[in-house]
Protein backbone atom coordinates (compact mmCIF):
# COMPACT_ATOMS: atom_id res chain seq x y z
CA UNK A 1 0.00 0.00 0.00
CA UNK A 2 3.08 2.21 1.13
CA UNK A 3 4.91 1.48 -2.01
CA UNK A 4 1.85 2.64 -4.22
CA UNK A 5 1.05 5.73 -2.72
CA UNK A 6 4.61 7.41 -1.91
CA UNK A 7 2.62 10.53 -0.74
CA UNK A 8 1.43 8.28 2.52
CA UNK A 9 5.48 9.05 2.96
CA UNK A 10 5.32 12.65 2.80
CA UNK A 11 5.52 14.37 5.74
CA UNK A 12 6.47 17.46 4.00
CA UNK A 13 5.06 20.68 4.21
CA UNK A 14 2.20 19.49 7.25
CA UNK A 15 1.98 16.56 5.49
CA UNK A 16 0.12 18.39 2.77
CA UNK A 17 0.65 15.64 0.06
CA UNK A 18 -1.10 13.42 1.83
CA UNK A 19 -4.36 15.70 3.15
CA UNK A 20 -4.43 16.73 -0.73
CA UNK A 21 -4.76 13.06 -2.11
CA UNK A 22 -6.76 11.48 0.88
CA UNK A 23 -8.22 14.16 2.39
CA UNK A 24 -6.68 12.95 5.49
CA UNK A 25 -3.29 12.23 7.34
CA UNK A 26 -1.79 8.76 7.95
CA UNK A 27 1.06 8.45 10.82
CA UNK A 28 2.79 5.23 10.61
CA UNK A 29 3.93 4.12 13.96
CA UNK A 30 4.86 1.06 16.04
CA UNK A 31 2.65 -1.21 18.03
CA UNK A 32 0.37 1.06 21.04
CA UNK A 33 3.26 0.11 23.87
CA UNK A 34 6.27 1.53 21.12
CA UNK A 35 7.68 4.70 21.40
CA UNK A 36 6.04 6.10 17.89
CA UNK A 37 2.87 4.44 18.80
CA UNK A 38 2.69 5.55 22.20
CA UNK A 39 3.59 9.34 21.14
CA UNK A 40 0.87 9.31 18.85
CA UNK A 41 -1.95 7.52 21.03
CA UNK A 42 -1.32 10.01 23.81
CA UNK A 43 -1.38 13.17 21.58
CA UNK A 44 -5.01 11.96 20.21
CA UNK A 45 -5.81 11.09 23.20
CA UNK A 46 -5.52 15.21 24.70
CA UNK A 47 -8.20 17.60 23.50
CA UNK A 48 -5.54 20.25 22.43
CA UNK A 49 -8.51 23.38 23.34
CA UNK A 50 -8.61 22.32 26.99
CA UNK A 51 -6.32 19.57 27.88
CA UNK A 52 -9.22 17.55 28.75
CA UNK A 53 -9.28 12.98 27.95
CA UNK A 54 -10.67 12.76 24.75
CA UNK A 55 -12.10 9.28 22.92
CA UNK A 56 -10.97 8.19 19.98
CA UNK A 57 -11.97 5.52 17.51
CA UNK A 58 -9.49 2.96 16.96
CA UNK A 59 -9.39 0.69 13.50
CA UNK A 60 -6.65 -2.00 13.07
CA UNK A 61 -5.67 -2.11 9.57
CA UNK A 62 -4.21 -5.56 10.12
CA UNK A 63 -7.89 -6.78 10.17
CA UNK A 64 -8.65 -5.76 6.66
CA UNK A 65 -8.04 -7.97 3.74
CA UNK B 1 -4.04 28.00 16.34
CA UNK B 2 -3.31 28.70 19.88
CA UNK B 3 -5.53 30.87 21.50
CA UNK B 4 -5.03 31.36 25.35
CA UNK B 5 -2.21 30.47 27.75
CA UNK B 6 -3.79 26.91 28.51
CA UNK B 7 -3.67 25.85 24.97
CA UNK B 8 -0.09 26.95 25.05
CA UNK B 9 0.59 25.25 27.85
CA UNK B 10 -0.86 21.95 26.42
CA UNK B 11 0.78 22.79 23.39
CA UNK B 12 4.37 23.16 25.17
CA UNK B 13 3.53 19.84 27.29
CA UNK B 14 3.08 18.30 23.69
CA UNK B 15 6.38 19.35 22.11
CA UNK B 16 8.08 17.97 25.28
CA UNK B 17 6.73 14.57 24.74
CA UNK B 18 7.34 14.59 20.75
CA UNK B 19 10.78 15.67 21.45
CA UNK B 20 11.34 12.73 24.07
CA UNK B 21 9.57 10.45 21.66
CA UNK B 22 11.93 11.12 18.51
CA UNK B 23 14.94 10.34 21.45
CA UNK B 24 13.97 7.24 22.22
CA UNK B 25 13.03 6.57 18.78
CA UNK B 26 16.97 7.43 18.07
CA UNK B 27 18.53 5.20 20.85
CA UNK B 28 15.75 2.37 20.30
CA UNK B 29 16.28 1.76 16.59
CA UNK B 30 14.48 -2.17 16.14
CA UNK B 31 16.19 -4.67 13.70
CA UNK B 32 12.61 -5.96 12.58
CA UNK B 33 11.21 -2.96 11.78
CA UNK B 34 11.74 -2.11 7.34
CA UNK B 35 13.97 0.93 7.30
CA UNK B 36 11.36 2.55 5.19
CA UNK B 37 9.38 2.34 8.20
CA UNK B 38 11.53 3.41 10.54
CA UNK B 39 12.22 6.26 8.23
CA UNK B 40 8.47 7.19 8.02
CA UNK B 41 8.01 6.69 11.99
CA UNK B 42 10.87 9.32 12.48
CA UNK B 43 9.61 11.73 9.79
CA UNK B 44 5.97 11.08 11.40
CA UNK B 45 7.40 12.43 14.47
CA UNK B 46 9.23 15.28 13.46
CA UNK B 47 6.36 16.50 11.11
CA UNK B 48 3.90 16.68 13.88
CA UNK B 49 6.25 18.32 16.28
CA UNK B 50 7.00 21.07 13.75
CA UNK B 51 3.34 21.74 13.41
CA UNK B 52 3.42 22.21 17.04
CA UNK B 53 6.20 24.20 17.09
CA UNK B 54 5.01 26.32 14.85
CA UNK B 55 1.99 26.74 16.78
CA UNK B 56 4.11 28.26 19.75
CA UNK B 57 6.12 30.05 17.63
CA UNK B 58 3.39 31.69 16.15
CA UNK B 59 1.60 32.49 19.48
CA UNK B 60 4.72 34.21 21.25
CA UNK B 61 5.02 36.22 18.25
CA UNK B 62 1.62 37.73 18.40
CA UNK B 63 2.32 37.81 22.66
CA UNK B 64 5.58 39.90 21.58
CA UNK B 65 3.29 42.57 19.62
CA UNK B 66 5.60 42.58 17.31
CA UNK B 67 2.75 42.83 14.48
CA UNK B 68 1.63 46.21 13.67
CA UNK B 69 -1.18 45.10 11.39
CA UNK B 70 -3.19 42.26 10.15
CA UNK B 71 -3.81 41.69 6.93
CA UNK B 72 -7.18 39.90 6.08
CA UNK B 73 -8.04 38.29 2.82
CA UNK B 74 -11.50 38.45 3.28
CA UNK B 75 -14.17 38.63 6.34
CA UNK B 76 -13.46 35.40 6.98
CA UNK B 77 -10.77 36.10 8.39
CA UNK B 78 -12.25 38.59 10.64
CA UNK B 79 -13.07 36.20 13.95
CA UNK B 80 -8.75 34.76 13.90
CA UNK B 81 -7.97 38.63 13.34
CA UNK B 82 -9.86 39.41 16.61
CA UNK B 83 -8.12 36.83 18.73
CA UNK B 84 -4.82 37.26 17.13
CA UNK B 85 -5.10 41.11 17.66
CA UNK B 86 -6.28 40.30 21.78
CA UNK B 87 -3.11 38.45 22.33
CA UNK B 88 -0.85 40.79 20.67
CA UNK B 89 -2.58 43.38 22.85
CA UNK B 90 -1.64 41.21 26.12
CA UNK B 91 -5.05 40.44 27.20
CA UNK B 92 -6.75 37.91 28.76
CA UNK B 93 -10.11 36.21 27.52
CA UNK B 94 -10.85 37.21 31.20
CA UNK B 95 -9.62 40.94 30.06
CA UNK B 96 -11.30 41.52 27.28
CA UNK B 97 -14.49 39.61 28.73
CA UNK B 98 -14.43 43.02 31.46
CA UNK B 99 -13.58 45.24 29.55
CA UNK B 100 -17.12 44.61 27.36
CA UNK B 101 -18.94 43.43 30.80
CA UNK B 102 -18.97 40.07 29.97
CA UNK B 103 -18.36 36.54 32.25
CA UNK B 104 -14.91 35.15 30.46
CA UNK B 105 -16.56 32.30 29.46
CA UNK B 106 -18.51 33.86 27.21
CA UNK B 107 -15.16 35.32 24.99
CA UNK B 108 -13.87 31.59 25.60
CA UNK B 109 -17.03 30.07 23.91
CA UNK B 110 -16.49 33.11 21.34
CA UNK B 111 -13.03 32.40 20.26
CA UNK B 112 -13.60 28.39 20.56
CA UNK B 113 -16.42 29.00 17.50
CA UNK B 114 -14.56 31.77 15.54
CA UNK B 115 -17.18 34.60 17.15
CA UNK B 116 -19.65 32.03 14.73
CA UNK B 117 -22.57 32.93 17.03
CA UNK B 118 -21.88 36.49 17.86
CA UNK B 119 -23.85 39.61 16.53
CA UNK B 120 -22.45 42.45 14.36
CA UNK B 121 -23.36 44.50 17.88
CA UNK B 122 -20.62 42.03 19.32
CA UNK B 123 -17.93 42.59 17.34
CA UNK B 124 -18.29 46.02 17.25
CA UNK B 125 -17.96 46.38 20.88
CA UNK B 126 -14.69 43.69 20.56
CA UNK B 127 -12.76 46.02 18.08
CA UNK B 128 -13.59 49.45 20.40
CA UNK B 129 -12.31 47.30 23.71
CA UNK B 130 -9.10 46.30 21.36
CA UNK B 131 -8.88 49.71 20.34
CA UNK B 132 -8.60 48.44 16.85
CA UNK B 133 -8.27 50.22 13.63
CA UNK B 134 -9.98 48.84 10.75
CA UNK B 135 -9.43 49.69 7.61
CA UNK B 136 -11.54 47.59 4.88
CA UNK B 137 -12.56 47.36 1.60
CA UNK B 138 -15.54 45.70 -0.32
CA UNK B 139 -14.45 44.40 -4.63
CA UNK B 140 -17.60 45.19 -6.73
CA UNK B 141 -16.50 42.37 -8.92
CA UNK B 142 -16.96 38.55 -8.37
CA UNK B 143 -14.69 36.36 -6.23
CA UNK B 144 -13.03 34.20 -8.74
CA UNK B 145 -13.43 30.46 -8.02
Amino acid sequence: MLCRNPALLDFSRSRAPQKAKFLGELFPADAPEGVTGRTFLEFFQIDKRTGNPKGILAIDLRHFP
Amino acid sequence: MIKNERQYRITKAQIAKFQKGLEALEQSRPRDVHPVLQKAQREALESQLADLLAEVGEYEALQAGRQRALQLRSLDDIPEALIRARISKGLSQKQLAEKIGLKEQQIQRYEATDYATASFGRIRQVIRALNLRTKKAVLLEAASK
